[in-house]
């Protein structure tokens, strides 16, 4: 070991498998400085050679579980970026009415709002009515002329039940009063459906005390997050505050 | 209605990778007051065999099309100032 180190700090050519030690003489110093120099090495001893300990990335960082309330947050932040530089399209189905089943299936309808819309910064359109809005305000051409969003039925409703979905998820990014993980959605008729009865259980092998060998289930270890779903409950005023909207849409036994 | 009894959640979806939302479904539920004026407590407002009103917003979000900065009209833009 201490011939290799010694090598490194020499920049000696041959001694290091005929790698240029000079080259890797900096980020040893680095991990040195940031590793402490007994681990570093350590590190440089276990290699046999200096190319393994490259991966200065990996060295010191441990496999992070990330809560659904961060991953939430970091949800969020990418949508907005996303709309800053590249937007980025929806479509919107905003429904709803009286229900009494435990489900929530409704079964008089009073609301029902359904439009595509193309979202780039704090502008989105809508190109089937011919809008142009901000999170505060909005254009519809009606007749040749363009007018106040809220001006007519139309416009109105859709100002009032049609949020910009960075709007909506940062709202609730900072109303939230708890955030899961739930369940990803099985669509069975996917084709890339598998059934997991089909796929085989990973296997790892155990060597016992007594030289057998056990073949067990591999550990999985949660390295990434645990789904692709996050389910966020909110402040009941945020619920009062949107239902104000709806009922001001006029969907509500008004007009529109 | 009473507005008292309210709950509101929002549901996402996700890419793994990329981070990114793909979908967004948002609940609000709002209770009712029976003939005798009186709302259930708690879930029970929302429960099987209680009136209480719904609504839900459901986003399909497409992130993989890049969208042109607008290009407005001056009347348009000046209505949105």
């Amino acid at each position: 070991m201490s011939r290799t180190i010694a090598a490194v700090f020499r920049g000696s050519l041959t001694q290091v498998s005929g790698i240029p030690a000079v080259r890797y003489l900096v980020p040893v110093l680095f991990l040195i400085l940031f590793m402490g120099g007994g681990e570093t090495l350590q590190a440089v001893a276990n290699a046999g050679s200096i190319a393994p300990i490259l991966s200065i990335t990996e060295i010191g960082s441990a496999d992070k579980v990330v809560g659904p309330e961060q991953m939430f947050r970091d949800v969020v932040k990418h949508l907005q970026e996303q709309s800053r530089t590249k937007g980025y399209q929806f479509a919107c189905l905003a429904k709803g009415g009286l229900s009494n089943k435990g489900d929530h299936e409704v079964w008089m309808h009073q609301v029902y709002e359904e439009h595509q819309a193309l979202v780039r910064g704090d502008l989105m359109q809508v190109p089937e009515m011919q809008v142009y809005r901000n999170p505060k305000k909005g254009a519809i051409r009606v007749g040749g002329k363009w007018r106040p969003l809220g001006s007519i039925p139309e416009g109105n409703r859709l100002q009032r039940l049609i949020h910009f979905p960075e709007e909506l998820l940062a709202k609730a990014m900072s109303r939230s009063r708890t955030a899961k993980w739930i369940e990803t959605k099985i669509d069975i008729n996917d084709p890339d459906f598998v059934d997991p009865m089909d796929e085989p259980e990973e296997m790892d092998k155990e060597d016992g005390s007594d030289g057998s060998t056990t073949i067990v289930p591999k550990s999985k270890e949660l390295k990434e997050p645990q789904g692709d779903r996050i389910l966020v409950e909110l402040d009941e005023a945020v619920a009062v505050t949107y239902f104000n909207q709806v009922q001001n849409s006029g969907c509500l036994g008004g007009s529109g | 209605m009473d507005r008292t009894r309210a709950r509101c959640s929002v549901e996402v979806g996700f890419d793994k990778k990329t981070k990114l939302p793909d979908s967004v479904v948002m609940t609000v539920l709002i209770g009712r007051r029976n003939e005798h004026g009186r709302t259930a407590k708690g879930d029970a407002a929302f429960g099987e065999g209680v009136e209480h009103i719904v609504f839900t917003y459901d986003y399909k979000i497409d992130t993989d099309s890049k969208v042109k900065v607008f290009s407005l009209p001056r009347e348009a833009r000046g209505l949105l100032k």
